[in-house]
């Protein structure tokens, strides 16, 4: 009984570190960035801005007055990150959660520099804990059903910690006030 | 049936990509799977046509005759009869290439014009609505959505050719409306999978069904009043600017407040102002789609569904708005219920 439990343990701890060492195989993490900016962002589109509406004289149903909402990113505010903060992102970079969520909207953003250029960005939304890693410059293969694969792109979600470490950064570097929260953490 | 195997440069404008009832398919019950763009990425939610086609395969235990009519966005109508693919139509192809990111991912038709549109599968489910009664069961659009309607690809309603469908379509009856709703089974039902999320609206809602006054059974009076600071959630101005100053006062410590009585109003109008309530009141089809302020996500299993940290938000409208909740958490839109939310 005891040896069998151990066999199950066992296959247990090698399943699990063959999946986390998927992760990180997969997110192809810079890891020599020379500086890393951390900004808030204003992204609207049709998905994040609610219509003004009209009521239809015939149907008495609502309309949106407004038809295209462009899409629009605005940086609102930006930082940089010292050396011990970079080391403390990148290292919770590499254990994001799986999932994700159908909006593309974000309010983060984290670009990764070597000499002036941008080599990485990382966007996050606090609405849905959506965290997209990707690097630039990779080409994208098509794969059987003609879909584009890009290699270097990375969809997840923020894991807890990862969460918890973002909110700290961004409230030292006053990009958010104090009420400022993740969706979920509004009580 | 290689011939109907048809691809778009053998043949002239007039006698292409004309989706027909085939004798094949006459009588059998039919499912129309719509892929959407995913327009970030110049891909499509093909994988989400073809599990959602096994599982109805798999829960067919009376072995029905089945049809799909597979839509991909990308450039393709695919019809598959009981397993057998029958017929492709081969239409201008859609990659990243259309979603120019200098032109904020939105399409581009890039000179083209033989694009897969949303009058292409309205024309589909018009004919089957004249040529095949009552047998259309099922129509599902895997897209991202807004209040406007399923985001097929990201056109604009400028555009020479708009291929995303809208309120619009509706309200000016670009379809015949009678042969639409004949085409479906008194079961059928047309589903859009994607989401009705404004953030300012999930803090709202969140906030008020945090608050001690709110009773999850359906107790909470009209008259109980809820407080809400009035902030501005990340990446959004401060809620006031989304809410018709009719549905609130401010207090001079800046708060604002409601009475559940207006908080109601508030979601049923969100109700009654999207593209499934119009489609289900005007042409009195059951439509399931998100509730306000919910949203989409996918993971295991990978399906859509309504993300976990909005779920919460549904037993709000199914309580105090009287909306019948469909399957993994999205609303059900109905004649009646739309008809009856829109009565003062």
């Amino acid at each position: 009984m005891v040896k069998t439990k151990f066999f199950f343990i066992t296959i247990l701890i090698i399943f699990n570190t063959l999946v986390s060492c998927q992760n990180v195989k997969n997110h192809n993490f810079i890891k020599d960035a020379d500086k890393i900016i951390i900004s808030t962002v204003l992204f609207k589109d049709k998905t994040t801005e609610p219509q003004l509406l009209k009521k239809d004289s015939a149907t008495k149903l609502y309309y949106p007055i407004e038809a295209d909402v462009k899409e629009k990113i605005t940086k609102t505010g930006s930082a940089n990150l010292k050396k011990e903060e970079s080391k403390k992102l990148i290292s919770l970079l590499k254990e994001p959660s799986l999932n994700h969520s159908l909006p593309y909207q974000y309010d983060i953003q984290i670009d990764f520099y070597k000499k002036n250029k941008i080599i990485q960005i990382v966007t996050i939304s606090s609405e849905t804990k959506n965290l997209v890693i990707k690097k630039i410059g990779c080409k994208s293969q098509a794969d059987e059903n003609g879909q584009e694969i890009d290699p270097c792109f990375f969809r997840g979600m923020v894991s807890d910690s990862l969460k918890k470490y973002i909110v700290s950064l961004l409230k030292s570097k006053k990009l958010w006030n104090k009420e400022q929260q993740f969706m979920e953490d509004y009580k | 049936m290689d011939e109907l195997n048809l691809v778009i440069s053998e043949f002239d404008e007039k006698s292409i990509l004309d989706w027909e009832v085939t004798l094949d398919i006459k009588g059998a019950k039919k499912y129309i799977l719509v892929a959407g763009i995913d327009y970030h990425t110049g891909n499509s939610f093909i994988k989400y046509c073809n599990d959602y086609k096994t599982k109805i395969i798999a829960n067919n235990k009376s072995k029905e005759d089945l049809t799909f009519i597979i839509i991909d966005m990308k450039g393709t109508i695919e019809t598959i009869d009981n397993g057998k693919s029958i017929s492709i139509e081969n239409y201008d192809k859609i990659s990243k290439s259309n979603y120019p990111a200098s032109k904020g991912h939105a399409f581009d038709s890039l000179g083209k014009s033989k694009y897969i549109t949303k009058k292409t599968i309205y024309d589909i489910i018009e004919k089957i609505g004249k040529d095949d009664i009552n047998t259309l069961q099922e129509v599902n659009i895997f897209s991202h959505a807004y209040s406007g309607g399923p985001i097929l690809a990201n056109s604009s309603q400028t555009d020479a050719t708009d291929l995303d469908m809208r309120i619009n379509d509706i309200k000016n009856r670009t379809f015949d409306f009678a042969n639409f709703k004949s085409a479906f089974t008194p079961t059928g039902v047309f589903k859009i999978w994607g989401c009705q999320s404004h953030p300012p609206f999930n803090y709202l809602i969140k906030r008020v069904m945090q608050n001690p006054k709110y009773k999850k059974d359906g107790s909470t009076k009209d008259s109980d009043e809820f407080l809400v600071n009035d902030i501005a959630i990340p990446g959004n101005e401060i809620l006031s600017r989304y809410i018709d100053t009719k549905y609130y006062s401010k207090l001079p410590n800046g708060q604002l407040k409601f009475t559940f009585s207006q908080v109601k109003k508030i979601f049923s109008e969100s109700y009654c102002a999207n593209y499934a309530a119009w489609l289900a009141y005007s042409v009195d089809i059951k439509v399931q789609y998100s509730l306000p302020a919910t949203y989409a996500s996918f993971g295991s299993p990978e399906v859509f569904r309504i993300s976990d940290d909005t779920k919460m938000n549904v037993p709000f409208f199914e309580k105090y708005l009287g909306i019948t909740i469909g399957e993994l958490n999205y609303g059900i839109y109905d004649k009646s219920t739309v008809g009856k939310l829109l009565t003062p």
